[in-house]
C-alpha cells in the first residue's frame, strides 16, 4: 500500500541529519513570541498603574508597541523562508529550533519509546503563511483596538488579554511537536476565555467564555488522545518525525489504526474551528468586544484546527476513511451555518455563522484532498473576515453599541469609509472576482469536483450562494433601505476615529487584491505556470497530494475548469441579485414584503425559518442533555455519594459503638488488662495470618 | 564539615519537634513571640532541606544520606532513615507548605495560638518522618504520629461541626492503619521465620531485596499487600475510601485544609511506591486491575460529583479525589512515564490545591461564609484575589504551561501505553474538571457583586501582603515547573526506576488484562 516514493522518504530521512545553521534566525524566530510575551507580562503587572497614571493610551502603547516589532520580525522570518534565504534551502524541511527540554520523560525500556518533549520550533512554509496571517492582522486589531476601547476602564487588561492571545497563537502555530501544539491550543483557549469574558460583569458573556472553553474541550479530549496514540505508533511527538514514521510503519504494526488516530486530531480541530456538532459556542462567543471577535473568532484562533489537519497531512492522506468524514463534517457545517445565517439579526452573529459557514469550507477542502485550497481559504478568509468584523464594530459604535440590524438602515452615507470596506469585504466573500474570496473559494469547489467528490462540489454551490444572499441582506439591512436607527441616537451616528477606519481600508486592499496576488503567475490567470501560494506551499503538501491524486491534471480555463468558474460566479451572483432585490442597494428600497412573504408563505418555509431564526436548537438540545440529564445525573452521584457511601462508613461506625456499648462490661480500668488484651490480639491476627499463608 | 557527615536527614525531622519544644516553654500569652518562633523553626526546616535537595545527586536509585541506629535490637529495629529523589520531593513539599501554613495562620488563629503551633510543628516531624522512614516499624510510628496532631487541628480550631469529622478522620485512617501494623508484623515474622535471624526483619531495603528473590510467597503477598493497600487507600483517599475528606476539610481551619490536601493525601501515593509495591510486587500485580478500576471510578465520579457542591471547600475536597484518581492510576499501570507523572502530580496537587484552599480561606475569614451561590462579581471587588483565584483555577484545570497539566498527561499517555481504555477513560474529566472549575469561578467571580458581599461593605477587602506573600511561591513553582518540570522528573528519576524494577520483576501477570 505505499505508493509514496521511497527515495522521498529516504531525501526526507538523509535531511535530517544536515541541520541547517539557523544563524540569526535562532534568536529571530523566538523573538516573535518573546515579545509580545514580554508585552503581556509587562502589562499584567505594570498596566493598571500605567493606565492610573498617564491614562489609557499609554497603556497601550508597550502591547501595541511589542506588536508591531512582533510583526516586523516574522516578515523578515517570513520573506526568508519564502524566498529561501539562509537556513531555509529549496525543497528543505524546514528549520528546527530547541529552546530547551521541556519534558524530559526518557525512554520507556519494555518498548523502547521515548519520551522526550523539546520546547521548541518548526519553520517552514506553511508556517510562514500562518505567519502573515496571524501578525499581520493581530496588528491591525491591536490598534484598532486603540480607538475601540478608548472609552473601557479596563483597557490594559484588554491589551494583557490580547498580547496572551498572540502568544497563544504565535507558539501554536511556530511549535515543533504535538504536545508544545497542543499547550498552544490550550492557551489560545485560555485567551478566548478571557477576552470573551472581557465584560465578566455581565452574565451573558461570563456564560459564553465558560461554555467556549468547555466546548472546546471536548474537542481536546479528542486531540489529547490523538497525540498520545501518535506517540505509542512511532515512541516519538515530534510532528515531522512522527508523520513520517507513521506512513512508513506497516499497517499491521501500529497499535492505534491510522484512521483513528486522524479522527481524534479532527475532534480537535472540530472543537477550535467550531465545527458540528461543536459549533455551538462560537455565536455565543461575540459576547466579547468586537476586536476579540475579528482577531480570534474569525481570523486567527479558529483557522487553528484547519492549520492542525493541514500540519498533520500525511497522516490524513494516508487514513482516507477519515478525509471523507473531515470533507462531509465540513461541508455539512457550510451549509448549517448558512442556513442559520439566513435569519439572525443580530449584525455579529450573521457574521459569526458565516464563519462557520466559511470554515466548513476549509474543512471540506482538506477532505477532497484540496490541502493548499484550504490555506489558501484560511488566508483570504482571514483578512475579509476580519474586515467585516471590525467594520461591523465601527457600525456597532457609530449606533452607540447597537447589534441589532433591525434598528439600523440608510448608514451607508453616514458612516462612509465603513460602509465602502465592508462591500469590498462583502464582495469578496460573496465570490465575485476578481475580489479575494473568488479565487479561494473557486479553487476549493474546483478540486473537490476534479477530485471526484461531485457532492461536496454541489453543496458548496449552494452555499455560495447562499453566502452572496445573506451577506447582502446584512449589508441591506444595516447601511440601505430606511433608517430605523434610534432617533435620539440617529443625529450623532458619526464615522470612527482614524486608528480604527485605516485598519479597515489596510484590510480592505488585501481582501479586493490578495486572491489575484497569491495566484499570480498561476492559473486561472496563467494556465500553464504556478500561483505564488502554490509555489510556497508545494513542498509541504507535494507527498500528500502526490499519494492521493497522482500527478496534477494540466489546467483547462478554456475546457473544464473554465466551466466549474462560470458556474461559482452565476450561483454568487444569483445570491447577490436576489439579496439586492430584497434589501436594497444604496437609496434603492428592497421587497422586504416580498422576503417575508416567502418565509411564511408555505408550511414549509415557516419551519425552515423557524429552524434557522432558533438555529436547529442545538442549545436547546445541549441544555436538555448536559444541563438538565447531566445534572440529574451529577445530583443522583451526590446523594449516592452521601447516602450510601458515606451512610455505609457511618453505619460500620454506629455499628461498632453499639456492640462497644454491649462490651462495655469488660473494661476494667487496668492498664494491665487492655495491655494483656492488644497483645493477645497482635498475637492471634498476626498468628492467623501465618496460618492462612503457611496453608 | 562535610555536609555526609552530620545526620541531616534527621536534623530536618527533630528541628520542628526542637520548635515545638521550644513554643511549649514559651509563655502562653506572648502569642506573637510564638507565633514568630514557630515559623522560625518551620523556615529552619526548609533552608535545611533545600540545602539537602541542592546538594542532592540526580536520577541515582537508592538511598542517600541514611543513617541507622539500633532501636529494639531484639526483633531488629532500628531507627533508620534516608532519602531518595522521591522522598527529596516529598520532604521539600512538606517543608515548603508547612511555613506557608503556619505564616497563613497568623490571623485567622487567635485562640490557643501555643497549642496550635506545637500541633503543627508535631505534624511536620510526623509527616517528613513518613517521607524518610527506612524502616517498617519507625513507618508505622510516624505515619501515626500524623494523626494525633491532626486530630487536635480539626477538633479544637475547626468548623461547627468539628467533633464529628476529626474522630470520623482518625477513625477511619486508624482502622486502615492497625491493619497495616498487622500486615507490618507479618512480613518481619515471614522474614524471619525464613531467614532464621530478626536482623533487618524491619528494614525496608533488607525486606525489600529479600522480596526481590521472590521469596515471599503469593498468598502472603495477596493479603499483607490488602493490609498495606486498605491503608494507603484510605488516606490517598480512594474511592469508595473518600468520604471522610469532605466532612474534613469542610470543618478544617485553612491551613489544616492546606496540610491535609497538600500532604497527607500524599502519605498514601507515598506508601503505595515505597513500601507495598516493592515489598510484595507480584501481589501489586493481582491487585492492579482493581486498583486501576478504582482510580478510573475515583477520576470522574470525583468530578462529577464536584460539579453540584454548594461548598468551595467540598468542592475542592471532591476535586482532590479526582486528581488523586490519577496518582493511583499512574502508579498501578507500572509504566516509566506513568509513574513519573504520578509522582508530578502528588507534588502539583500539592502546591495547587493547597494554595485553593488557601484562598477559599481568604475569603472565608472576610465573609464567613464559602457557599458559591452567595458569591458572586468578586473580581470587580477583589481584582487581585479574583486574579489569584483564577491562576489556580487555570492551574488546577490543567492549563499547559502550569505543572498540573504536564503531571496528568504522562500520567494519561503512559497509561496509554499500556492500558489504552484506561486512558480513554481518564482523559473524559478534562471536560468535567473544566466544568466544574469555571463554573464555580464563573458563579464566584463574575456577574454583578452579589447582595451577600455588598451587605458585608468594608469588611470584604483585597489580599493583604501577607497573603500575597503566602501564595506567590506557590504561584512561582507552578509556573517554574509547567515550563521546567524536568526539574522534578530528574530529581525522582532513580526513584521510578528503581521501584519498576522492583515491581516488573515478577511476571507481568494482570497488565494484559484488557488489552
Amino acid at each position: 500500500m505505499h505508493l509514496l516514493p521511497i527515495t522521498l522518504l529516504a531525501a526526507a530521512e538523509g535531511s535530517e541529519a544536515v541541520a541547517a545553521d539557523p544563524g540569526i534566525y535562532a534568536t529571530l524566530i523566538p523573538l516573535i513570541i518573546a515579545l509580545p510575551l514580554a508585552g503581556f507580562v509587562f502589562t499584567t503587572f505594570f498596566g493598571r498603574r500605567l493606565q492610573a497614571s498617564f491614562g489609557r493610551n499609554v497603556a497601550a502603547a508597550v502591547p501595541l508597541g511589542v506588536v508591531i516589532a512582533s510583526w516586523v520580525v516574522a516578515m523578515v522570518v517570513v520573506s526568508a523562508v519564502l524566498q529561501h534565504q539562509g537556513p531555509f534551502p529549496e525543497h528543505g524541511p524546514g528549520l528546527d529550533l530547541t529552546l530547551w527540554t521541556w519534558i524530559p520523560a526518557g525512554v520507556d525500556p519494555a518498548t523502547g519509546r521515548e519520551l522526550t518533549v523539546d520546547f521548541g520550533f518548526h519553520v517552514d512554509a506553511l508556517t510562514a503563511v500562518l505567519l502573515i496571517v496571524v501578525t499581520t492582522i493581530g496588528l491591525l486589531v491591536h490598534l484598532y483596538s486603540v480607538g475601540y476601547m478608548a472609552h473601557d476602564p479596563g483597557t490594559w487588561r484588554f491589551f494583557a488579554y490580547l498580547n496572551l492571545f498572540m502568544v497563544s497563537m504565535l507558539l501554536l502555530v511556530l511549535a515543533g511537536n504535538w504536545l508544545l501544539v497542543f499547550a498552544g491550543w490550550e492557551l489560545v483557549g485560555l485567551s478566548s476565555y478571557s477576552l470573551i469574558g472581557f465584560w465578566y460583569q455581565k452574565r451573558s458573556a461570563a456564560l459564553a467564555a465558560k461554555k467556549a472553553f468547555i466546548v472546546n474541550r471536548v474537542g481536546d479530549v479528542g486531540f489529547a488522545l490523538g497525540i498520545m496514540a501518535i506517540w505509542v505508533n512511532t515512541g516519538t511527538l515530534d510532528i515531522q518525525a512522527s508523520l513520517a514514521r507513521l506512513i512508513e510503519t506497516p499497517a499491521a504494526e501500529l497499535t492505534v489504526p491510522l484512521w483513528i488516530v486522524a479522527l481524534l486530531v479532527f475532534a480537535g480541530a472540530m472543537g477550535k474551528s467550531a465545527q458540528f456538532p461543536l459549533h455551538v459556542w462560537l455565536p455565543d462567543a461575540m459576547e466579547g468586544p468586537t476586536p476579540v471577535s475579528a482577531l480570534i473568532h474569525a481570523a486567527t484562533m479558529v483557522n487553528a484546527g484547519v492549520y492542525l489537519v493541514a500540519r498533520a497531512n500525511p497522516l490524513f492522506a494516508h487514513a482516507q476513511d477519515a478525509m471523507v468524514v473531515v470533507a462531509a463534517i465540513g461541508i455539512f457545517t457550510a451549509i448549517l451555518a448558512a442556513s442559520i445565517a439566513f435569519t439572525q439579526t443580530d449584525i455579529k452573529r450573521v457574521l459569526a455563522y458565516s464563519t462557520l459557514s466559511q470554515l466548513g469550507y476549509m474543512f471540506a477542502a482538506l477532505g477532497v484532498g484540496a490541502f493548499i485550497a484550504a490555506i489558501f481559504h484560511l488566508m483570504t478568509h482571514g483578512f475579509f473576515k476580519g474586515l467585516l468584523f471590525l467594520g461591523s464594530g465601527s457600525v456597532i459604535h457609530a449606533v452607540h453599541e447597537e447589534q441589532d440590524m433591525n434598528r439600523m438602515g440608510a448608514l451607508w452615507r453616514k458612516i462612509p469609509i465603513t460602509h465602502w470596506t465592508m462591500l469590498v469585504g462583502t464582495i469578496a466573500i460573496a465570490g465575485i472576482p476578481p475580489l479575494a474570496g473568488f479565487f479561494s473559494k473557486d479553487e476549493i469547489l474546483g478540486e473537490a469536483f476534479k477530485f471526484g467528490f461531485t457532492w461536496v462540489w454541489a453543496i458548496g454551490l449552494l452555499v455560495a450562494a447562499m453566502t452572496a444572499f445573506y451577506m447582502w441582506r446584512l449589508m441591506g439591512k444595516t447601511f440601505y433601505g430606511e433608517s430605523r436607527v434610534d432617533p435620539h441616537v440617529e443625529p450623532k451616528v458619526h464615522e470612527s476615529a482614524w486608528t480604527m477606519t485605516v485598519p479597515l481600508v489596510l484590510l480592505a486592499i488585501p481582501s479586493a487584491l490578495l486572491g489575484l496576488a497569491l495566484t499570480w503567475g498561476g492559473p486561472p490567470l496563467n494556465p500553464e505556470g504556478t500561483g505564488l501560494l502554490k509555489g510556497w506551499l508545494e513542498p509541504v503538501f507535494e507527498e500528500a497530494e502526490l499519494y492521493l491524486h497522482g500527478e496534477a491534471h494540466a489546467y483547462e480555463l478554456f475546457g473544464i475548469d473554465g466551466i466549474l468558474i462560470l458556474a461559482s460566479v452565476a450561483v454568487a451572483t444569483l445570491g447577490l441579485v436576489a439579496g439586492i432585490a430584497l434589501f436594497g442597494f444604496f437609496r434603492a428600497r428592497g421587497l422586504r414584503a416580498t422576503a417575508d412573504r416567502i418565509a411564511g408563505g408555505t408550511r414549509v418555509t415557516r419551519f425552515l425559518y423557524r429552524a434557522s431564526l432558533n438555529k436547529w436548537w442545538f442549545d436547546e438540545l445541549n441544555d436538555l442533555l448536559f444541563i438538565r440529564i447531566g445534572g440529574r445525573v451529577a445530583a443522583f452521584l451526590w446523594w449516592f455519594d452521601r447516602t450510601i457511601v458515606d451512610g455505609t462508613v457511618n453505619g460500620v461506625g454506629a455499628l461498632t459503638r453499639d456492640a462497644g456499648g454491649g462490651l462495655r462490661r469488660i473494661q476494667t480500668g487496668r492498664v494491665q488488662n487492655y495491655a494483656l488484651g492488644i497483645a493477645i490480639g497482635l498475637i492471634v491476627m498476626a498468628g492467623s495470618f501465618l496460618v492462612i499463608v503457611s496453608r | 564539615m562535610n555536609v555526609d557527615q552530620i545526620p541531616i536527614v534527621s536534623l530536618i525531622v527533630f528541628l520542628p519537634l526542637l520548635g515545638a519544644l521550644v513554643v511549649a516553654f514559651l509563655p502562653g500569652r506572648r502569642t506573637d513571640l510564638i507565633r514568630w518562633t514557630a515559623l522560625g523553626f518551620a523556615l529552619a526546616a526548609w533552608v535545611v532541606s533545600l540545602i539537602l535537595l541542592v546538594g542532592f545527586p540526580p536520577g541515582r536509585p537508592g538511598f542517600e544520606y541514611t543513617q541507622a541506629i539500633d532501636w529494639i535490637p531484639l526483633f531488629g529495629i532500628q531507627y533508620k532513615v534516608g532519602v531518595d529523589g522521591l522522598s527529596m520531593a516529598m520532604v521539600v513539599l512538606t517543608t515548603t507548605l508547612t511555613w506557608i501554613s503556619i505564616l497563613a495562620s497568623f490571623r485567622p488563629i487567635q485562640n490557643r495560638v501555643k497549642e496550635y503551633m506545637v500541633s503543627f510543628l508535631v505534624l511536620e516531624v510526623g509527616m517528613i518522618g513518613v517521607f524518610v522512614a527506612l524502616d517498617l516499624f519507625l513507618f508505622y510510628v510516624f505515619w501515626e504520629l500524623v494523626l494525633v496532631p491532626m486530630y487536635l487541628i480539626i477538633g479544637v480550631w475547626g468548623g461547627a461541626n468539628r467533633i464529628y469529622a476529626t474522630i470520623k478522620f482518625v477513625l477511619y485512617t486508624l482502622v486502615g492503619s492497625l491493619l497495616m501494623l498487622v500486615a507490618i508484623l507479618a512480613t518481619a515474622f515471614t522474614y524471619q521465620a525464613a531467614t532464621g535471624s530478626w536482623a533487618g526483619a524491619f528494614d525496608l531495603e533488607v525486606l525489600s531485596a529479600h522480596a526481590a528473590t521472590g521469596a515471599f510467597d503469593p498468598t502472603f503477598q495477596f493479603l499483607a499487600f490488602g493490609a498495606f493497600f486498605l491503608a494507603f487507600a484510605i488516606k490517598v483517599p480512594m474511592f469508595p475510601f473518600h468520604t471522610w475528606l469532605p466532612d474534613a476539610h469542610v470543618e478544617a481551619p485553612t491551613a489544616g485544609s492546606v496540610i491535609l490536601a497538600g500532604v497527607l493525601l500524599k502519605l498514601g501515593g507515598y506508601g503505595f511506591i515505597r513500601f507495598a509495591l516493592p515489598l510484595f510486587p507480584d501481589a501489586a500485580h493481582t491487585w492492579a486491575p482493581a486498583i486501576i478500576v478504582l482510580s478510573l471510578i475515583a477520576i470522574i465520579y470525583g468530578a462529577v460529583v464536584a460539579l453540584v457542591q454548594p461548598d468551595l471547600k467540598k468542592l475542592v475536597a471532591y476535586s482532590s479525589v479526582s486528581h488523586m484518581g490519577f496518582v493511583t492510576l499512574g502508579i498501578f499501570v507500572f509504566q516509566p512515564q506513568a509513574l513519573q507523572g504520578a509522582i508530578l502530580q502528588m507534588v502539583n496537587h500539592g502546591l495547587i490545591t493547597g494554595a485553593l484552599f488557601l484562598l477559599v480561606g481568604v475569603i472565608y475569614e472576610r465573609t464567613h461564609d464559602r457557599t458559591i451561590a452567595k458569591m458572586g462579581g468578586l473580581g470587580a471587588k477583589v481584582p487581585v484575589y479574583a486574579a489569584f483565584f483564577g491562576f489556580f483555577v487555570f492551574a488546577s484545570v490543567g492549563l499547559p504551561g502550569l505543572s498540573g497539566f504536564v503531571g496528568e498527561f504522562l500520567t494519561l499517555i503512559g497509561t496509554f501505553a499500556v492500558q489504552p481504555w484506561a486512558a480513554v477513560v481518564a482523559t473524559f474529566v478534562m471536560i468535567l474538571a473544566a466544568g466544574y472549575l469555571l463554573w464555580m469561578f464563573q458563579r464566584v467571580a463574575f456577574g454583578e457583586v452579589s447582595d451577600f458581599l455588598k451587605g458585608l461593605g468594608g469588611h470584604l477587602t483585597d489580599m493583604r501582603p501577607v497573603e500575597v506573600f503566602t501564595l506567590v511561591p506557590l504561584g512561582a513553582l507552578v509556573v517554574v515547573f509547567g515550563l521546567f518540570p524536568g526539574l522534578i522528573l530528574n530529581l525522582v528519576g532513580g526513584s521510578v526506576t528503581h521501584t519498576l524494577d522492583a515491581v516488573l520483576r515478577g511476571a507481568p501477570v494482570a497488565l494484559g488484562l484488557w488489552r
